[in-house]
């Protein structure tokens, strides 16, 4: 064993290569069929999380071992900054009215039951008597009313560098909008405690997976001392929460310590939880894990082909695929108009054997996918353009390109440093061989060029696509409709896009003024495709869930087949997991990271 | 003295202000923005804000670290704050001002660096002083052959092989972290290993040269003993050139101790140091390049000093030419 790991770790440090990836189980379908009618108080005792004390017995604070691992450092633990901080809220010391189970679907959080009205426009949640902050302070729905207020005020997000109201994708909570563009006080907002259990919200649109919405970031809980002192509300020694566990100890750039909140009025298993900042490039992390200094650890792609072939490692290897996906998406900045022509991208995405290269080339890092959503949120999904060679030489050659003659060379424009993804590699050379085009992977190194390049007109002669990635914020389609991949602004001719950009970067114009005016850009510039996908966007909005899932479908039918967009794959993955380790749900929205630390048992 | 010091102080605080200026100039020419980035992060991880938000996140962000006024108006403001130690909140981590930051931090790179020195002298001088005195024998070739390895291979290096043979050869050390006495062995260690190397065959050379002095021979002619000729005369004259390489080594160190730190996840200035340009985060580059720029220019400093106790010509002309 002991030379097999000298040999792993040597052949680890001779790839330079830092990917995540996964293989493995795979993923459950969230169901996506949803209630129309009066839904009645829904009692959700999905365990799966989180075991709840049964009736009578004592609940059991600690007990579950001690956990290590490796994670990325938050740069606070004031989660209204975002970033990190927010994602180790969720996950440890913080939580909302709800939570999710594995399957993506709403349990008891600080609610215990919830209902809506017949539109789902409405929700009652009824607060969990026993729920306690970690002071001893009793949580109420108050306390809710207060944390919302709160994270909806511009004076308090826009001073973090952060947006946290990104709430619930497709809709709003009443005066929302108005409240985070400075129109309307936070004491607005559309939710209201009727009692110290009784909280009331009213949402703009109907949406009947709020309840799943409202366990994610921006549904957490804040307890009043960050009002009233928040410079110093979230240091170690002062910080309260509501979650399962709480700060013992945290250090910039090296770790976080976390040991059971005993107030929380559920059961906590592990005794301590130490989170060691996590850097690829520190390339000790595997020595680390072997050395048994760490329990749980993301792996690299460089390190994952020396791990499968140690039969102690490869039996600790667990993997995921990501809700995440990789796309490459046209570059509407070139003035060359050629690529506007949808059966270009159409014959582009069907000269791709996605399948091949993610067994080849991605080394099974990868999971192809063929669909702008992923099958993480529905396998079943309609729109799927597959690989066929035949018939994307004939559409190369109805848009008068037969044999890609006359087509100019194709750039694929990524920054991805001292090594270009292999899938991008595989995409050119197929590209070359199956439709005779010429295709130039344009690596620019550093993202800020990178940025700069794609968000700026371009020359003339330079046509393709970028290098692009999305995760949906929910499992759910709509949100990867209504917030990422918009189809509508991006139909424009890239023509068009100086004049965008006189708009887009004009100083002297206010906000609201520029926001008017490009609004006004987009509904005159679109494709007639582009305003009939904004149409049906914009009936989502409004929409019962059923008829949501229809016009969803509808919508994401146009955006796949202007060509604009093509999808590659979705990213697996890997975590070493030791075997002692039990109870370790990985998040798929989030990288395979864990769902929640509590329920993990290390004994 | 005393003009010599002022003199020498005057110079760092006009370096300070020029490699300042640089970085403030180099910066404005890069292009993407910490929000940029932030941006596309949001989208990655599936947290996509609407336009309308990032662009007010965006006038705010500006608002609150004045981006929207002259560059020369932010450089000066710069300076003012780095010179009365107010260097203001980095983008990174806006809750906490940059001193604070850099005052927990940096005890623990000078701290990793100032250990690899010592152990680097203490290790390098006796190693030269045994080959220059042995010299043609294998007390000489063997740490000399050694040396030439030690110093083409990097720090980084160097500590995967104490890791492959203390951590999971020999199970006696942690791979990583910091706090404990035993953190440190590894990573000072694989930082002082090129400087040991240095320090050795500097002193090897020097003493060689010093002990074929005219000087010397008349010392051992006089009955000196091994000590009293090799330490009391050929070895102070044979460390000046030593002192001479100790600047740029520290400076050296510094640098070194950044990629020591990232590889083992010690948490001093390094690992921001590293990410700060990448991250565009230009509060947090301009006063982690402004306190290294004080580093490397007082340990320059320090070994000039050094220079006029070891060797009373340099202490002479220094005062005899008004400097």
């Amino acid at each position: 064993m002991q030379t097999k790991s000298v040999l792993i770790f040597l052949i680890v440090l001779i790839v330079a290569v830092t990917m995540t990836g996964c293989t493995g189980n795979s993923p459950k379908p969230v169901d996506m069929s949803e209630d129309t009618g009066k839904k009645e108080v829904e009692k959700n005792n999905d365990s799966t999380a989180n075991p709840v004390p049964k009736e009578g017995k004592e609940k059991k604070i600690g007990g579950g071992g001690k956990l290590t691992m490796f994670y990325t450092a938050p740069e606070s633990l004031d989660w209204r900054y975002g970033g990190w901080a927010v994602i180790y809220a969720r996950q440890l010391y913080s939580e909302g009215l709800t939570r999710l189970n594995e399957n993506y679907k709403a349990i008891p959080g600080m609610a215990k039951e919830w209902s809506t009205d017949d539109e789902g426009k409405t929700w009652t949640f009824l607060i969990n008597e026993d729920a306690k902050w970690s002071n001893g302070d009793k949580f109420t729905a108050f306390d809710i009313v207060r944390s919302w207020q709160h994270t909806i005020d511009p004076a308090v997000w826009s001073q973090k560098n952060n947006t946290p109201w990104y709430t619930t994708g497709e809709s709003e909570i009443v005066n929302q909008k108005d409240i985070m563009a400075g129109k309307t006080k936070p004491t607005e907002l559309g939710v209201e405690a009727k009692d110290d259990h009784t909280l009331i919200v009213h949402l703009v649109n109907p949406i009947m997976d709020f309840p799943e919405r409202a366990a994610m970031n921006w549904g957490l809980a804040l307890h009043s001392n960050v009002m009233e002192d928040p410079d110093h509300a979230f240091k170690v020694e002062n910080i309260v929460v509501n979650g399962p566990y709480k700060p013992k100890e945290f250090t910039i750039n090296e770790k976080t310590v976390w040991i059971p909140n005993e107030h929380y009025y559920d059961n906590v298993t592990l005794d301590e939880i130490t989170l060691k900042m996590a850097d690829n490039a520190a390339q000790t992390n595997l020595p680390a894990y072997m050395n048994n200094e760490v329990q749980i650890m993301q792996v690299t792609a460089a390190e994952l082909a020396a791990i499968e072939k140690d039969p102690t490692l490869s039996k600790e290897l667990v993997s995921n695929t990501s809700a995440g996906f990789k796309v490459l998406t046209y570059l509407n900045n070139s003035p060359n108009s050629v690529l506007e022509d949808p059966r270009i991208g159409l014959a582009l995405n069907m000269a791709i054997d996605k399948e091949l290269l993610a067994k080849t080339v991605s080394r099974g890092t990868v999971e192809p996918i063929n669909s702008l959503i992923p099958s993480f949120i529905d396998p079943n999904w309609p729109n799927q353009l597959t690989y066929d060679v035949e018939k994307a030489q004939q559409l190369l050659a109805d848009a008068g390109f037969p044999d890609g003659k006359g087509l100019p060379t194709i750039q694929i424009s990524v920054a991805h440093g001292a090594s270009v993804d292999p899938f991008i590699l595989g995409v050119k050379e197929q590209w070359e061989t199956n439709l005779g085009i010429k295709v130039q992977v344009d690596n620019i190194g550093d993202w800020g060029a990178w940025w700069t390049k794609i968000n700026n007109p371009l020359e003339e002669n330079y046509v393709g696509f970028y290098d692009d990635a999305y995760t949906p914020a929910y499992a759910s389609a709509i949100p990867l409709l209504t917030q990422g991949m918009d189809y509508f602004k991006k139909s424009f001719s890239g023509k068009k896009y100086k004049e965008f950009v006189s708009i887009r970067d004009n100083k002297e114009l206010d906000n609201a003024t520029r926001l008017q005016r490009l609004d006004e850009f987009f509904l005159t510039n679109a494709t007639d495709n582009g305003r009939k996908y904004k149409e049906l966007v914009d009936q989502i909005l409004t929409s019962d869930s059923a008829t949501k899932q229809k016009l969803a479908k509808e919508a994401d039918q146009l955006r796949l087949e202007s060509g604009l967009y093509i999808p590659l794959y979705a990213w697996k993955s890997f975590f070493l997991v030791k075997s002692n380790v039990k109870g370790y749900i990985a998040d798929k929205l989030f990288l395979g990271k864990p769902l929640y630390f509590n329920g993990i048992t290390t004994n | 003295m005393l003009i010599y010091v002022a003199k020498r102080i005057f110079f760092i605080v006009i370096a300070l202000v020029i490699i300042s200026l640089l970085t403030f100039t180099l910066m404005q020419f890069v292009p993407g923005n910490f929000l940029e980035l932030k941006e596309v992060q949001l989208r990655i991880s599936g947290s996509g804000a609407s336009q309308e938000l990032n662009e007010k996140m965006l006038k705010d962000f500006q608002d609150k670290w004045g981006l929207n006024e002259p560059q020369y108006i932010q450089f000066l403001k710069f300076l003012k704050g780095a010179f009365t130690w107010d260097f203001g909140p980095s983008y990174q981590y806006p809750d906490k001002p940059m001193q604070e930051l850099i005052m927990e931090q940096l005890p623990i790179s000078l701290k990793l660096a100032l250990f690899a020195v010592a152990l680097a002298l203490l290790i390098g001088i006796p190693i030269g002083i045994l080959a220059a005195v042995k010299q043609n024998s294998a007390w000489d070739f063997v740490p000399m052959g050694l040396s030439v390895f030690a110093m083409s291979i990097p720090a980084f290096i160097v500590g995967v092989l104490l890791i492959l043979l203390l951590s999971l050869q020999l199970k006696w050390l942690p791979t990583q972290g910091w706090g404990n006495w035993y953190n440190y062995i590894i990573p000072v260690v694989a930082l002082s290993a090129g400087p040991v190397a240095i320090i050795a065959r500097y002193i090897r050379s020097s003493l060689i040269e010093q002990l074929r002095q005219d000087y010397v021979t008349s010392a051992w002619a006089k009955g000196g003993n091994f000590k009293q000729v090799v330490f009391g005369h050929a070895l102070r004259n044979s460390l000046i050139p030593l002192v001479t390489i100790m600047g740029p080594m520290i400076s050296g160190l510094i640098a070194s101790a950044v990629v020591v730190e990232v590889m083992f996840l010690i948490p001093g200035m390094g690992i921001n140091f590293a990410g700060a340009a990448g991250n565009r985060d230009l509060p947090m580059l301009m006063s982690f390049t402004f306190v290294y720029g004080i580093i490397v220019m007082i340990a320059n400093f320090m070994v000039d000093i050094a220079y006029t106790v070891i060797d009373p010509r340099i202490r002479y002309q220094r005062t005899k030419g008004g400097r």
